[in-house]
């Protein structure tokens, strides 16, 4: 009969060995569900059936008991030191499994999932629970016998803990491939195929294996001339039998590299990147929200994401709640327009691409999107490393020069900060910078709040933006360009288009840049080029997620 | 940047299997490790007979070679800071060096053993560039695909459907 486990997963991989590392242990007693909370609304939430967490714990434990018995007789009797869900010996009952019963298959397999969701939260209950403990109460308690008993097995599971590890790691770094079975493992044919097939269904195993000749020295136990029937061998046998079978499937970044080191690994993931290795394991999902978290702290500081409080204080400012004169005030949050502008068919490949709502200036939103990767801002190409991020020299600061129409990179006006430059446009009109001020205001800085100088290692983008034109404003889209020497960053504009016309569009699009689709629709001509690139093709401009 | 000009003597790194490299002492001051244990600054004690030896117990022999290849080519070719965000997808767009692509493009147990000698040591290129390739390595694969790569065991059925829950809009792309 064939009882092997099969999953419901479509992403199961292929390596069925992989459930030979979690093993079967005896029955423990659960603690009182009384911090099952958690885990309830979990239930209730997405329906997940965690049998264990309410209601049926009791009786599945009941079936667990009788189960772990007579795996543990079933195994002694064949002399085996591997007691899994995956093996392919005959499954006691009540967990007969008939062939054909795919129901009672899956079953049986989401009892072992819960089983080990079960044992593994054990300790997480326990540990929650110890940390809720008032300290009021913890005096009280320290006068009880079963405290100094608790701190004993305490301390006799960090040992044990420590002891796993070790042996764990002493597995891993040497020998992947000796015959490290113990006398009473099992060597029966079906379980040798089932691991070379394993062995060899992993890539990672057998392309790291281990060729040195150290082998790991059996615990002293393992000798010791117990009864084979006795529990304690029997769970000795199971134990080492994991380990042995553990340690030709360890997970080096898993359980050997510090969490330094893997955050340093993510650090260069990129989110979609970062959100997939979240679901893989317990430990890299906290480590890659710890990782989000990181790397977004700047943006949540500016934004008052990371401050509830704050949060708060702005919610009751827009509803005039609280102190309207006298502080404290914090400033408002906003969200920039969600959909994206896609730009194509410009004859300067630079501006095409999709472009996010980043910011603003004194006329309106701004759009921006990057140039081309490796245009930073402030850098100097700089050797000394070490840092792992770029250390330039100057730090990049806006000016208000401006490509002058006509002349291509000309300016007009000179470099002066404060004072609104005017370019020449098409048609001979002074085109003035929306607001004069120094500082990235006019750039619509999206990371500063307040005109600030632009950080360093920020990419240098494409924009688009509104601008005054003499008295009228129209939309434009420029590049910055950084001066190799000074490191002023300049913007150089190349096309310009009407704002679109409320009837012709409805107020919310009218926020966006001009749309070609619809700037045509009265015949207009869309987005055209200034003087200094008349010989562009002008792009496209559409928005998105409609 | 270091120069050969700087170095004036040889130090030892002993490995775990006790296998002995000589190493610059200029080369070797990437390492805070060998900069911490012995003064290599200080060369009225060096000795020529008796040069300071630093065991490095964490690393094996072969990993711990690597090492010293790459303190000795970094004397030479320093490497170029890893910028973030990555401007590629791939080792080979990031790092323009070639020498350094070439050095991390290894087996990835012994890719992994040069993670951890990088931070035993306190290497910090050869710590940004191993665990750059470790990223390379994971980027673009599923949540299956690297734990087959890393060899991680499964989660727990309901927190891998909560982690699945909480970045949905990343798993249904």
């Amino acid at each position: 009969m064939d009882n092997s486990v099969t999953f419901n997963d479509d992403e199961i991989d292929d390596d069925d060995d992989d459930e030979l590392v979690i093993d079967s242990v005896p029955t423990r007693e659960l603690p009182d569900a009384d911090d099952d909370d958690e885990d309830d609304n979990v239930e209730q939430d997405n329906g997940v059936g965690l049998e264990g967490a309410i209601g049926g714990e009791h009786m599945w434990h009941q079936r667990q008991q009788q189960y772990n018995q007579s795996a543990a007789t079933q195994q002694t009797r064949n002399g085996s030191a591997v007691a899994d869900a995956a093996s392919t010996t005959t499954v006691p009952a009540p967990y007969q499994c008939h062939p054909n019963d795919d129901t009672q298959q899956k079953r049986h397999n989401q009892e072992e999932e819960q089983s080990r969701a079960t044992d593994v939260g054990i300790l997480e209950r326990n540990g929650r629970w110890l940390m809720s403990i008032p300290r009021d109460d913890v005096l009280a308690l320290q006068q009880t016998p079963e405290y100094f008993a608790f701190l004993e097995s305490f301390e006799q599971l960090g040992k044990a803990h420590r002891r796993t590890v070790v042996l764990n790691r002493r597995s891993f770094m040497e020998c992947e491939e000796e015959d490290y079975y113990l006398d009473v493992s099992s060597s029966s044919t079906t379980s040798q195929q089932h691991q070379e097939k394993a062995d060899h269904s992993n890539p990672l195993l057998v392309a790291t294996a281990n060729v040195t000749s150290n082998t790991i020295p059996l615990p002293p136990t393992a000798t010791t001339p117990l009864s084979k029937n006795h529990p304690a061998t029997v769970f000795r046998d199971q134990s080492i039998g994991k380990l042995v079978r553990q340690r030709k499937k360890y997970s080096f970044l898993q359980h050997l590299a510090v969490d330094d080191v893997i955050l340093r690994v993510f650090e260069f993931l990129d989110c979609t990147s970062l959100a997939r290795t979240s679901a893989t394991c317990h430990r890299f999902r906290e480590l890659s929200v710890r990782s989000a978290t990181q790397r977004t702290s700047s943006m949540c500081g500016t934004r008052l994401l990371c401050s509830a409080m704050k949060l708060l204080r702005a919610r009751e400012q827009i509803e005039g709640v609280g102190p309207r004169r006298n502080g404290p005030f914090v400033p408002v949050p906003m969200l920039g327009l969600s959909r994206r502008v896609e730009v194509t068919n410009s004859g300067d490949a630079e501006y095409n691409g999709i472009y996010f709502c980043t910011g603003s200036n004194g006329n309106g939103f701004l759009f921006t999107k990057p140039r081309v990767p490796e245009r930073r801002i402030g850098e100097r190409d700089t050797i000394g490393g070490g840092t792992g991020s770029g250390s330039g020299g100057g730090v990049g600061t806006y000016h208000h020069r401006m490509g002058v129409g006509g002349v291509e990179g000309g300016v007009l006006g000179g470099n002066r900060v404060g004072m609104p430059p005017q370019i020449v446009g098409i048609e001979g009109n002074m085109i003035a910078a929306g607001v004069g001020a120094g500082g990235g205001s006019d750039v619509g800085d999206d990371v500063a709040m307040e005109g600030e100088e632009a950080p360093r290692g920020r990419l240098l983008r494409c924009v688009i933006a509104k601008r005054f034109s003499n008295e009228n404003i129209l939309w434009y889209m420029s590049k910055e360009v950084e001066d190799s020497t000074t490191h002023e960053i300049t913007q150089v504009f190349s096309f310009w288009a009407k704002l679109m016309v409320i009837g012709d569009a409805t107020p919310d699009i009218c926020r966006y840049p001009s749309q070609t689709s619809i700037l045509s629709r009265n015949s207009d001509p869309a987005w055209q080029p200034l003087a200094s690139t008349r010989s562009i093709n002008p792009p496209t401009v559409e928005l998105l997620d409609g | 940047m270091i120069s050969e000009d700087d170095d004036s003597y040889m130090i030892n790194l002993k490995s775990k299997d006790g296998v002995v490299f000589e190493i610059q002492s200029s080369a070797a001051k990437i390492s805070v490790l060998v900069v911490t244990t012995i003064d290599l600054d200080d060369e009225d004690e060096y000795d020529e007979d008796r040069k300071p030896t630093v065991e490095i117990p964490k690393v094996e022999s072969t990993c711990l070679s690597k090492v010293v290849d790459f303190c000795n080519h970094y004397m030479k070719e320093p490497l170029r800071p890893i910028k973030t965000p990555l401007e590629g997808n791939s080792l080979e767009e990031v790092v323009t060096q070639e020498w350094y692509r070439n050095f991390v493009s290894v087996e990835q147990s012994l890719l992994f053993q040069l993670v951890q000698a990088a931070n035993f040591m306190e290497i910090q290129p050869l710590l940004d560039l191993a665990c750059l390739q470790v990223s390379t390595i994971l980027m673009g694969k599923s949540a299956e695909e690297i734990r087959v790569i890393l060899n991680i065991p499964r989660m727990t059925a309901e927190e891998e459907a909560k982690a699945r829950r909480e970045h949905r809009w990343v798993f249904e792309d």
